[in-house]
C-alpha cells in the first residue's frame, strides 16, 4: 500500500537546505552560520534515508529478525545509504566541532563573532 | 507479516505522525532562523536534530537514528553551547 | 607468487593505508623522543613514495589500463560486477597514477622542509600526523572508484588542511582563513552529498563504472543528470579555487605554514581531477548522447579559467603580502588547466578535438604536473624567506639575497617556470596551451599570453623586493637549514631534469592520463621534440642556440671590441636597486608595492570594483559559490 504522504520527506528535505542556506548567506554570526551547516547537514541526510525508503511501501528496516516475520529482501529499506549517512553524521558533526573551534580561537584573539568584522584577510 | 504490515493497521495515525514531524521540522528550523537568542537557537536546532531522528526511525532506519539522536542532538548541541559559552550570547 | 607480484596487487590499498598508519602512530613515536618521530614520518612518506612508484610504473608501462582494487573481496582483483557493485573499490588509471605521482612527490619534499621549518613551534607531532592524513586523503580521492568513498576523501582532506592551518596559531588570522576555508568547503561537501544522493536516488549505483553505464544506457538525458552535473562541476572547482569561487583560497594559502601551502595546491588538484573524472568518466560511456553536456561543461570550465587566469594575475600584481601574492598565482595558474582541458571538453568527440582540443587537453594535464612542482617551490621558497625576513610584508623586507644565495637560485628557477620562460618547464605545457587555444578561439589565445606575462611581472617585483637592495631592518643573517633546503632541491631539480625533457614526460605520463579520460588511443609526441601541429619545441635545441648566441656575442667582443670601453666611475657598478645615490649617499629603496603604481593606477577603474569583491565577508563568498552553480545548471539546461 502506499502511503499518503510517501513524497513529503523531500519537502522537506528542501526546505531543511533552503533553510540552512538562508541562514550562510545573510546571517551574520559566525555561530548561526555553524546552525545553518547543522541544518542544510540535515537535509542531506534526510533525502539520503528517504532515498533508502523512497519506493513507497511500507516497509521495514533491513533487519535480520524482520525476516521471521516474513518479510523478504523486496520488504526492506536499503541499507547502503543508512550506511552512507551514518558516516556522513560523524563527518558533520567533526566540521562543526573543528568550524566552533576556529570561532571560538578568533574571537580569543580579536573579539569578533560577526562576519562583518571577521574580514582582516580581504582584497 | 512485516513491521510494515503491522504499521498499516493504524495507518491515519502513523501518517499523522509522520506529517507532524515533517512539518515540527520546517517549524524547528525556521525558529533556528529567527531567534537572537544563541542559546534559545541552539535548543531550536538540537529539536530539529530530535525530530529527524524521529523521521530517520519512522523511515525504517533506526540505526542512524540512534546515531542521530547522540550525535546530532546531544553532541553537537553540547559543542554549541559550549562555543556560545567561549563566545557571546547574543547575536547582533 | 612472488612478494613483488603480493606487492603489486595490494598497493592501491596499501598507498592509501601506508601514511594513515603512519599518520596517526606519529604521536606516539613523538612521546618517545622528537627524533625518533621526524624520522617516523619521514619513513612514512618515503615507504608511500617508493610505493606508488612502483605501482604508477606497472600501470603505466601497460598503457594506463584501468586497475580495480576491491575492498573485503576474497580476491581483490575480482572483476567488478552486478553481486560485488555495493563494495568500495578503487579505480586506479594512468590520470589516477599520474595525479598520485605529483601527490607524492610534493608530499616528500614538503615533509623533508617541515624538519627545519617547524624547529621553533610545538605540536610537532599533529602537524606531521596531519600532514600525513593529507597526502592519505588526497591518493585516496584521486584513486577512488567510488562516489561517495570521493565525498569522504574530499571532507577528510579538507578537514585535515583546515588543522593544519592553523598551526601557526599565534596568528588569529590563520584561524579566519582556515574558518572561512572550512565553511566553503564544508557546504561544497553538503552539496556534492546532495548530488550524488541524485545519482544514487537515479540509478541506485555510487560506483563510477555502473552509474557511467547507467547514464549512457538512458534514451535521453535526464533532468537530474544535469543537475548533479552541474553541482559537481561546481564543487570539485570550488576545491581547485576557480574564480568567483576562490575567495577563501587566498586566505587559507597565506595563512598556512609553507609546506602546507605546497600540499594546499596538490589538493587543490585533486578537485581539479575529481572534475575531470566526473565530466568525462561519469558522462563519458555514451558519447552520441552526452556530447551536448559536454560541449556546454567545456565552455563553462573554460569560462572559469579564463576568469582565474586573469582575476588571479591581477589581483597577485597588487598584494603586498608575499604569500597571499603566490596564492592569486596558484589560482592563476590553475586557470590555465581549466582552460586546456576545457578546450578539450568543448570540442570533445568533434572533428576540433583531434585537430587541436588533444593537444589542448595534453598542454592542461601536463600542466598540472608543472604547476604543482613549481608552485611547491615557490611556496617554499616564500616559507624560507618568511622564516629569515620575519615578516611577510614585501614592503618591509629586502637584501636577502646576499646570504641567502641558494634560494634566490632556487626563486628564480621557479618564477622563470611559473612565467612560461623558455626553457623552463611552465613553458612546454603552457605551449601546448597557447598554440592549440589560439586556433580554438584567438581572443582567449591572446589572454593567455598576456597573463603569463603579468605572471613575470609580479614575480619581477617579488625578486626584488625580497633579495635585492640594501638589507632592512630585522631580516636575519645566513642561509636557511638544511632540511628546508633539500626539500627545496627536490623540486627545483626535478624542474631542470623535465624541462630538458618535457616529451619524456608527456609520452610517458601525460598522454596515459589524457587516454584514460577520453579513451582516445593517441599520443601527442613521439620524439624529443614536441610538436602541436602547428609549431614544435625542444629545449635541447633552444638552449644549444642561446649558447651558441652567447658563444658568438663574446667572439665578436673578444675579435671586434675596441679597447677602452669599459665604462668608468659610478657606472661602473652593476645597477642593483637600493644604490646610494649621488645626492646625498643614502641607498633608494622604492617599496614592493610601489613598483606597478603606475599600472595598477592606470587600471583604477577595473581594480577599485573588484578588490570591493573580496570583500572578506563568509556570506558574500558562498552567494558566489551558490550563484555560479545556479548559472551552471541554467547553462546546461538551455544548451542541451
Amino acid at each position: 500500500m502506499t502511503t499518503a504522504i510517501g513524497e513529503l520527506p523531500y519537502f522537506t528535505v528542501v526546505a531543511l537546505l533552503a533553510i540552512g542556506l538562508y541562514i550562510i548567506l545573510v546571517k551574520k554570526n559566525l555561530i548561526k552560520i555553524a546552525m545553518g551547516i547543522t541544518l542544510m547537514e540535515a537535509g542531506a541526510n534526510l533525502f539520503l534515508i528517504t532515498l533508502a525508503f523512497n519506493s513507497g511501501d511500507r516497509l521495514s528496516a533491513p533487519v535480520f529478525t524482520s525476516q521471521i516475520l516474513g518479510g523478504t529482501e523486496a520488504t526492506y529499506s536499503l541499507p547502503t545509504p543508512h550506511a552512507l549517512t551514518l558516516t556522513s553524521i560523524v563527518i558533520g558533526v567533526a566540521t562543526t566541532a573543528l568550524l566552533l573551534a576556529f570561532v571560538m580561537q578568533a574571537y580569543k584573539k580579536h573579539k569578533v563573532t560577526s562576519t562583518d568584522e571577521f574580514r582582516r584577510l580581504r582584497g | 507479516m512485516t513491521y510494515g504490515d503491522l504499521l498499516t493497521d493504524v495507518g491515519f495515525w502513523y501518517d499523522l505522525l509522520h506529517l507532524s514531524v515533517l512539518v515540527g521540522m520546517v517549524v524547528s528550523a525556521t525558529l533556528v532562523v529567527r531567534f537572537k537568542d544563541l542559546l534559545s537557537a541552539t535548543i531550536a536546532l538540537a529539536a530539529v536534530s530530535l525530530l529527524l531522528s524521529l523521521e530517520f526511525y519512522i523511515l525504517q532506519a533506526p540505526d542512524v537514528a540512534i546515531a542521530e539522536a547522540a550525535v546530532g542532538a546531544g553532541l553537537t548541541t553540547a559543542i554549541i553551547i559550549f562555543a556560545i559559552g567561549g563566545t557571546r550570547r547574543r547575536e547582533q | 607468487m612472488t612478494f613483488y607480484d603480493h606487492l603489486i596487487e595490494q598497493a592501491p590499498a596499501m598507498v592509501v593505508a601506508i601514511p594513515l598508519l603512519f599518520a596517526f602512530a606519529t604521536p606516539l613515536w613523538f612521546k618517545l623522543s622528537v627524533k625518533f618521530g621526524k624520522l617516523w614520518a619521514l619513513l612514512g612518506v618515503l615507504a608511500t613514495t617508493v610505493l606508488m612508484y612502483i605501482l604508477a610504473w606497472e600501470i603505466l608501462s601497460e598503457g594506463g589500463e584501468v586497475t580495480t582494487y576491491l575492498f573485503g573481496a576474497e580476491d581483490s582483483q575480482l572483476p567488478l560486477l552486478g553481486g560485488n557493485a555495493v563494495r568500495i573499490s578503487f579505480a586506479v588509471d594512468g590520470m589516477s597514477a599520474f595525479m598520485g605521482l605529483i601527490m607524492v612527490t610534493v608530499s616528500l619534499a614538503a615533509v623533508l622542509y617541515s624538519f627545519g621549518f617547524v624547529k621553533k613551534y610545538t605540536g610537532n607531532d599533529k602537524f606531521f600526523t596531519l600532514l600525513l592524513l593529507v597526502l592519505a586523503a588526497n591518493i585516496g580521492m584521486v584513486f577512488t572508484g567510488d562516489l561517495f568513498n570521493l565525498f569522504v576523501w574530499f571532507e577528510v582532506s579538507s578537514i585535515a588542511l583546515c588543522g593544519l592551518t592553523v598551526f601557526r596559531s599565534e596568528r588569529g588570522e590563520a584561524f579566519e582563513g582556515a574558518a572561512k576555508y572550512l565553511i566553503y568547503s564544508t557546504v561544497a561537501g553538503l552539496i556534492l552529498l546532495f548530488s550524488i544522493g541524485l545519482l544514487y536516488g537515479q540509478y541506485g549505483h555510487l560506483n563510477i563504472k555502473f552509474l557511467s553505464e547507467a547514464i549512457g544506457g538512458n534514451a535521453e538525458l535526464l533532468m537530474v543528470d544535469k543537475v548533479a552535473l552541474g553541482l559537481m562541476m561546481t564543487v570539485f572547482a570550488l576545491k581547485a579555487g576557480a574564480v568567483p569561487m576562490h575567495m577563501a583560497t587566498p586566505d587559507a594559502y597565506s595563512e598556512a605554514p609553507a609546506p602546507v601551502t605546497a600540499i594546499f595546491v596538490t589538493a587543490s588538484q585533486a578537485g581539479l581531477y575529481a572534475m575531470f573524472r566526473s565530466v568525462f568518466t561519469l558522462y563519458g560511456s555514451n558519447i552520441d548522447l552526452t556530447i551536448d553536456l559536454l560541449h556546454a561543461a567545456g565552455w563553462i570550465v573554460i569560462i572559469l579559467g579564463v576568469l582565474s587566469m586573469f582575476v588571479g594575475v591581477t589581483m597577485a600584481l597588487v598584494q603586498k603580502d608575499i604569500k597571499r601574492l603566490m596564492a592569486y598565482h596558484a589560482i592563476s595558474q590553475t586557470g590555465y588547466m581549466l582552460l586546456g582541458v576545457g578546450v578539450g571538453m568543448a570540442v570533445y568527440a568533434t572533428g576540433g578535438f583531434d585537430e587541436f582540443g588533444r593537444t589542448a587537453m595534453t598542454g592542461g594535464i601536463f600542466h598540472i604536473f608543472n604547476h604543482a612542482l613549481y608552485k611547491g617551490l615557490l611556496f617554499l621558497t616564500a616559507g624560507a624567506i618568511i622564516y629569515k625576513a620575519g615578516t611577510r610584508d614585501l614592503n618591509r623586507m629586502g637584501g636577502l639575497g646576499r646570504d641567502m644565495k641558494l634560494t634566490a637560485l632556487f626563486f628564480i628557477i621557479g618564477a622563470l617556470a611559473i612565467s612560461g620562460i623558455p626553457p623552463m618547464n611552465g613553458f612546454a605545457s603552457k605551449f601546448l596551451i597557447y598554440e592549440s587555444v589560439f586556433q580554438f578561439n584567438p581572443v582567449i589565445g591572446a589572454i593567455a599570453m598576456l597573463v603569463s606575462l603579468l605572471t613575470l611581472a609580479s614575480f619581477v617585483k617579488v625578486f626584488y623586493s625580497a633579495f635585492m637592495g640594501p638589507r632592512m631592518k630585522g631580516m636575519a643573517r645566513g642561509e636557511v637549514p638544511a632540511s628546508m633546503l633539500m626539500g627545496m632541491a627536490v623540486l627545483a631539480g626535478i624542474i631542470l631534469v623535465f624541462s630538458f625533457a618535457p616529451s619524456l614526460v608527456v609520452r610517458s605520463l601525460v598522454d596515459p592520463a589524457v587516454n584514460a579520460l577520453t579513451g582516445d588511443g593517441g599520443t601527442t609526441s613521439t620524439s624529443l621534440t614536441l610538436f602541436t601541429g602547428q609549431g614544435a619545441w625542444n629545449a635541447v635545441v633552444f638552449m644549444g642556440a642561446m649558447i651558441s648566441a652567447a658563444i658568438i656575442a663574446v667572439l665578436i667582443r673578444v675579435f671586434f671590441g675596441k679597447k677602452g670601453m669599459t665604462p668608468k666611475g659610478e657606472g661602473k657598478k652593476p645597477y642593483l636597486f637600493g644604490n646610494p645615490t649621488e645626492i646625498d649617499g643614502k641607498p633608494i629603496v622604492i617599496p614592493g608595492s610601489n613598483v606597478y603604481w603606475g599600472f595598477t593606477k592606470a587600471l583604477d577603474r577595473y581594480y577599485r570594483p573588484v578588490e570591493k569583491l573580496h570583500s572578506g565577508i563568509v556570506n558574500e563568498y558562498v552567494f558566489w559559490f551558490v550563484s555560479t552553480m545556479v548559472l551552471a545548471i541554467l547553462v546546461m539546461m538551455a544548451w542541451v
